[in-house]
């Protein structure tokens, strides 16, 4: 059955390309520059409309995301998908709002917040004007029960870590909430704001154990933009603007997401007008969506880069100039234009550039199968045998690059490494193992290299993956250790000014991209689709729904109920 | 025929726990955690031993398989992993979906499959029947999953005829009670049409084949030369000895219909439990593969005991006593 579903999405593919026959794909070349300029322009476009409509209220419309799977719990302590935070996250609100450029923050339902002078003790002063969905008003004493079920353990919150730090969260009266430290940190601020507050009144009799199966999660009341209305399992959820939003009632009646698994049948009903959205549609795509006239694509880049992990447990890898080797060996951005049409950048290393900590001026190895060649020469490898492969002390040069079935585009990455490989004397075998299997295999160090991604998240650290206290965990899998590099991520995690934690990131990701531990291959676009109906639409890297309040439906053009499939 | 019914019903339940415990230990040591959705360094390794701890993955094998079962023959599946609901809850809401999916599939497969059929077979060698065969065999050799995109590109992405996803309208609740059926009804078309069409093109050839064969019987002579109709002397006499053969299949198809499901449900987002079980499968939610197998191996046991007793009706002399 397994096998019939890898089939499946074979045909699916083979499908899409028929589909995409059939729509026409001619003139490719010149379009397809004019389209990404297009598609550049959202916001700028985006801006001048809502200039145009000035202070008018739209109100109405339904917008209809297509989504391949469905949620777990509407319940930001109790859920683990991306199907969820989606939907909770117009549900529930946190005490600051982040700011478009991921490090600032602005008022929420926090009106304003101080440092005492020690920094210890943080100070939110909540507003007095928000309720919960049930018209209860909400109070500091929702922040201090949200912050003791997000910190108790048996709650099992997934990032929990990220209050280490907080010793305790206090409600000093009704809209006054003080949160205590143990130490003074940079990120003091984005720990304090990093559990949204839930409503106690709804939620205090349950005990922690059991909040992962409490019945709230399938019927939440919140206090954001948006209502809970329906859930029906497996195939749709449905929010309603929230009248009452302390910010004002969001401009779109409803938001809908509905359960698609087929990427092929969400394609369709994206073309059809059955949905609305499709977010983070994949690359082959792109031609096809960007020349539908309904459809306007939103491209910005992504949270995530694609990268290949060489086991530096094996002596293959240990030797850092025959990684930098095959580094130098890769081109990455062939491997952009090629597999992925030119829809991202590669990876410039362990930090995005949406990142503060990024450092534009970091150097890159070189695309350079030459000086590649001559490297691993000059470490003793090369063809003795002749017989087409590198050898050395009578051992040739294979390894094998593995990867997670499911995954079509890392897939493709590591048939045409093979194939680079090939021309350098290298023998690279493909291994593809179903998702959980690939975890355990990677968890017991059982690789020689691997191609995987990581989603970085909105805080600027290297410790998880890089530092060698972490070389035994799940992160630091490859087995990097380098003491300099300990030693500047100890120090920038703590270092309050930002130009100066910005000079040890620095100098830390160069010796990290020098080093060669990773080949950072890709950071791909996050590509979405949006029928063009919707105005005043603005996304960005930290979330397509950042601005989802604004969104509205010009009157006309509001589908009649019923007309919505 | 009650006894019968009873000892059968008392045979399934040894093989029905049979089944579950081989499974039980198949899933349970196939390589891969249900913590590893968890691949996320925000995630704080203690949280996922907390969760394996509250899941009891901490167990040892054995203790969590005769804890499992106990809950089980009390009639308790435990909680989805992955969907944080009692595993009876995801089954009510699946299962339902999928029997409709299923019996509109067996409508297709027997009503066309018996009337192309016994088409066929009363114009042996003509036109008509050669190119029915043909479909037949076309039919019958596609690929149920292949079958169901290209219904999908032409019926719903090139003519728009059809809905492409879901069990109904997301505005069903504001129909009117014809609305609703008729809704229903349009939602199911290409799913029950890619689910049944192989199956009855099978049908038809058997049905085919059987009626032919029974036709040149001696009691099919008689009943011709007492000079009935032909319609009576098929539909009363040949018919019902043909069929026989063709009850047999009923039994057979039933697994048949389930596995195809899985494939089905997923390109027309069918909210049925074939999708639930392989999501499950992907994210090692144990409780919940375990149910849904207890459910299609349920449900085959029963289907094979269903044709046996139809047995009896079509063919009296079948008896089981």
């Amino acid at each position: 059955m397994l096998r019939d579903v890898g089939l499946l999405r074979i045909v699916s593919a083979l499908a899409l390309a028929g589909l995409m026959a059939l729509a026409g794909c001619g003139e490719k070349a010149d379009q397809d520059a004019a389209e990404r300029q297009e598609a550049d322009q959202g916001p700028e476009d985006a801006a001048s409309a809502d200039a145009e409509t000035g202070a008018v209220r739209h109100r109405g419309g339904t917008l209809i995301i297509g989504t391949e799977a469905d949620a777990d719990a509407l319940n930001p302590v109790a859920s683990s998908t991306v199907q969820a935070s989606d939907v909770y996250g117009n549900l529930f609100c946190y005490l600051c709002k982040i700011e478009p450029d991921m490090q600032s923050y602005g008022p929420w339902m926090a009106e304003s917040w101080e440092f005492s002078d020690d920094r210890l003790t943080l100070t939110f002063h909540l507003r007095d004007d928000i309720y919960w969905h049930d018209g209860v008003q909400m109070t500091a004493a929702d922040v201090e029960y949200s912050f003791s079920i997000h910190k108790n353990p048996a709650c099992a919150w997934s990032i929990i870590r990220w209050l280490d730090h907080i010793t305790s969260v206090t409600a000093v009266d009704s809209f006054t909430v003080e949160v205590k430290f143990d130490e003074v940190y940079p990120y003091q601020l984005t720990d304090a704001n990093v559990f949204r507050p839930l409503p106690k009144h709804l939620l205090e009799h349950i005990p922690p154990e059991e909040m992962r199966t409490a019945e709230f999660n399938r019927n939440p009341v919140g206090n954001g933009p948006f209502k809970f209305k329906k859930w029906v399992p497996q195939q749709y959820i449905e929010l309603t603007a929230n009248d009452d939003y302390f910010l004002g009632r969001p401009h779109l009646d409803r938001v809908i997401w509905k359960v698609v698994p087929d990427r092929t049948n969400l394609l369709t009903q994206l073309e059809r007008g059955e949905i609305d959205f499709y977010h983070h549609f994949p690359p082959e795509a792109y031609e096809r969506l960007s020349k539908n006239p309904n459809l306007k694509i939103y491209r910005f880049p992504s949270r995530s880069y694609t990268y290949v992990a060489w086991n530096l447990r094996n002596p293959l890898f240990a030797n850092r100039n025959v990684r930098r080797a095959l580094n130098m060996a890769i081109n990455r951005q062939e491997i952009v234009d090629q597999l992925f049409y030119g829809l991202g950048k590669p990876a410039p290393g362990p930090f995005l550039p949406f990142i503060w900590a990024y450092d534009p001026d970091l150097k890159q190895l070189p695309y350079d199968p030459e000086q590649s060649k001559r490297i691993l020469a000059e470490e003793g490898w090369e063809d003795t045998d002749g017989d087409g492969w590198l050898d050395k002390n009578g051992l040739k040069f294979e390894f094998t690059m593995k990867t997670n079935e499911n995954n079509t585009q890392r897939k493709d990455i590591t048939v045409v490494l093979q194939d680079k490989f090939e021309d350098l004397g290298i023998k690279v075998k493909p291994v593809y193992r179903e998702w959980t299997m690939f975890v355990s295999e990677v968890q017991g160090r059982d690789f020689d290299s691997v191609v995987s991604g990581w989603s970085t998240g909105i805080k600027a650290d290297l410790t998880t993956y890089w530092h060698s206290k972490s070389i035994d965990d799940k992160f630091n899998y490859v087995g990097y250790s380098n003491p300099r590099v300990d030693e500047l991520i100890d120090l920038a995690k703590m270092e309050i000014e930002r130009d100066k934690a910005k000079e040890l990131w620095s100098e830390a990701q160069q010796i990290i991209v020098d080093d060669a531990p990773y080949c950072f291959l890709l950071n791909l676009d996050d590509l979405n689709a949006l029928h063009r109906r919707f105005k005043n639409v603005r996304m960005i890297t930290y979330g397509w729904d950042y601005y989802l309040t604004e969104w509205y439906v010009p009157e006309e053009e509001i589908k009649r109920a019923g007309a919505t499939e | 025929m009650t006894a019968y019914v009873i000892r059968r019903v008392l045979h399934a339940i040894p093989l029905l726990l049979g089944i579950l415990t081989i499974l039980f230990f198949l899933v349970h040591l196939a390589p891969g955690d249900p913590t590893a959705i968890y691949f996320n360094p925000d995630v704080d390794p203690e949280a996922i031993e907390l969760m394996r701890e509250n899941l009891g993955l901490d167990q040892p094998l054995h203790v969590q398989y005769f804890k499992w079962m106990t809950s089980f023959l009390k009639g308790d599946f435990g909680y989805s992993f992955g969907l944080h609901r009692p595993v009876i809850d995801v089954i009510k809401d699946s299962f339902k979906n999928t029997a409709v999916l299923s019996l509109a599939a067996i409508v297709v497969i027997f009503v066309i499959g018996v009337l192309v059929g016994i088409v066929s077979a009363m114009r042996q060698y003509s036109f008509t029947d050669n190119v029915l065969t043909f479909l037949a065999f076309f039919f019958y050799s596609m690929p149920s999953f292949w079958f169901g995109l290209m219904l999908l590109l032409i019926f719903s992405y090139k003519l728009g005829l059809f809905p492409a996803s879901l069990a109904a309208s997301l505005d069903y609740e504001s129909f009117s009670w014809s609305g609703k059926i008729a809704n229903r009804l349009h939602h199911l078309a290409l799913p029950a049409l890619t689910l049944g069409l192989g199956g009855a093109a099978g049908v038809a050839r058997y049905t085919r084949g059987s009626l032919l064969e029974v036709i040149r019987q001696d009691y099919i002579r008689t009943a011709r030369s007492k000079g009935l109709s032909e319609r009576t002397v098929i539909f009363k006499h040949a018919l019902r000895n043909a069929l026989i053969t063709v009850v047999t299949l009923f039994g057979l198809y039933l697994p048949f219909l389930f596995s195809g499901a899985v494939l089905v449900e997923t390109i027309f987002s069918w909210p049925g439990m074939g999708r639930v079980i392989v999501t499950a499968i992907f994210q090692r939610d144990y409780p919940l593969i375990m149910a849904n197998t207890f459910v299609f191996a349920g449900a085959v046991v029963l289907g094979n005991l269903l044709a046996d007793i139809i047995y009896c009706f079509v063919d009296p002399r079948i008896r089981y006593d």
